[in-house]
């Protein structure tokens, strides 16, 4: 045995989705996300399929909203989503929500895939963004969806006009918190303090506890 | 960052707005602050929410693709599995949100092609070979390991991987040198170049690199055969850890 077999064997945990019919709905639409999650971890292919309908649209949601281009958005969206299949071995349900966890990985990896094409071009482009990113101009299409969509807009209109725009130009524009402070005109030290204390309200607002 | 609190990027953190050497700098002290974690967790779930505000229809074809996707791919071993290699390297790496790791060819290009020279070696004792594929598997599956991939000047890419105080490098099949050269890995930190080693005179190089600091660079340089004791020659890739 080579050390690559041995490498292949410590990574290697050789499930693959089984592809049985999705089972009825009967007390699915009650299954929380990170119960799928769990099942998705023993490598339940019917629960992925579920996990998908459940987190689909907002993880392509941010993405969209974060890098525009819908074919590059489609993309990433699939990259995200293949990962939370191989790791969700690796998630832990002490030390947060699933839909967090994958949210996450969603928001980072647009934000990556942003800046790097920030690193080659369009940076002007991505100025040129700036104005469109607190549009909200999404069609939600499942009622949660258009609710939560709602209570986050009605939340974000009890910032601070400095607090709202460090927050969206940061999570929805992807930009860092320098280019905020260049864009906002305004110093370093404020855009830190208006992201967390708007975090901080909003956090409030939403009622989000540990 | 340095000079201010480390407190005040929280928010900045939550919401992905550091850049990367920034970051790697925060999240040094999260390791060392459980007041900051806990804070971050509930900035990270608010966050969080603005994701869910965002959500629109995926293209109905998506569904179709991923799930194919997901058939043909194995899923990763949990952590536990892989992290015999020591407590502390789980301890230092309290943040249970994975970042997304990287494409998985190129994980697959790291761990199937890069380790011809380690896995070739018989006279490597079995235990050996046991712990270096753990810790290489550590690392090629680490959920907050860095994957670089950048140019060698003179034709070729550098590959590395880096997780946890140690990388992994390999090149794709470089330029071969005249007998009397070699290439040589350095780690570069501030003004002390350290050597890793000479690892031959071209194709494909690899080496596992111990003891680098996110903050690190490594270099490859062009040296004599016998390599020498600071980088003289041509520097044909620099890479930095962050």
């Amino acid at each position: 045995m080579t050390v690559l077999d041995l490498v292949d064997d410590r990574i290697a945990h050789m499930v693959a989705p089984r592809s049985a019919a999705r089972p009825p709905g009967d007390g699915e639409a009650n299954v929380t996300v990170d119960d799928l999650l769990t099942r998705v971890a023993r490598g339940d292919g019917p629960a992925f399929e579920l996990l998908y309908d459940r987190v689909a649209n907002s993880v392509y949601g941010v993405i969209r909203r974060v890098l525009r281009d819908p074919a590059q958005s489609e993309e990433v969206t699939q990259e995200v989503l293949v990962e939370v299949w191989r790791f969700a071995t690796r998630f832990d349900a002490e030390r947060g929500s699933a839909t967090t966890w994958i949210h996450t990985m969603a928001h980072r990896r647009a934000i990556d895939r942003v800046r790097s094409a920030q690193a080659s071009h369009d940076r002007d482009e991505r100025v040129a963004r700036r104005d469109q990113v607190t549009a909200y101009d999404e069609v939600a299409e499942r009622v949660e969806a258009r609710l939560e969509q709602q209570q986050v807009r009605r939340c974000l209109e009890q910032l601070t006009d400095l607090q709202r725009e460090s927050v969206t130009l940061a999570y929805y524009g992807g930009y860092t918190y320098r280019e905020v402070a260049e864009l906002l005109e305004v110093p370093l030290g404020t855009v830190k303090t208006r992201m967390r204390d708007g975090l901080i309200r909003l956090r409030d607002c939403l009622g989000v506890t540990q | 960052m340095t000079g201010s609190d480390p407190h005040s990027f929280i928010g900045v953190y939550a919401l992905d707005a550091l850049d990367s050497a920034e970051k790697a700098l925060f999240e040094e002290h999260l390791r060392e602050c459980p007041t900051c974690r806990a804070e971050v967790t509930e900035l990270t779930r608010t966050a969080s929410r603005l994701a869910g505000a965002a959500a629109a229809p995926a293209p109905a074809e998506l569904r179709t693709r991923v799930l194919a996707a997901a058939a043909g791919i194995r899923q990763q071993s949990p952590l536990p599995a892989v992290s015999d290699i020591s407590e502390r390297t789980r301890r230092r790496n309290p943040r249970w949100y994975a970042q997304p790791v990287a494409a998985a060819a190129a994980l697959l290009l790291v761990v199937s092609g890069g380790l011809g020279v380690l896995a070739l070696d018989e006279h490597q004792r079995a235990e050996d070979a046991e712990q270096m594929a753990t810790r290489v598997a550590a690392i090629a599956t680490h959920p907050d390991r860095v994957q670089l991939d950048v140019p060698v000047s003179s034709g070729g890419r550098g590959i590395v991987v880096a997780a946890d105080g140690s990388a992994l490098f390999r090149t794709s099949d470089i330029e071969r040198l005249p007998a009397d050269r070699a290439y040589q890995l350095w780690i570069l930190r501030g003004d002390t170049p350290e050597s890793v080693g000479v690892l031959g005179r071209g194709g494909q190089l690899e080496a596992f690199v111990d003891g680098v600091r996110p903050t690190d660079a490594l270099g490859l340089t062009v040296e004599p055969a016998e390599g020498s004791d600071r980088p003289t020659g041509n520097m044909v890739l620099r890479v930095e850890l962050a």
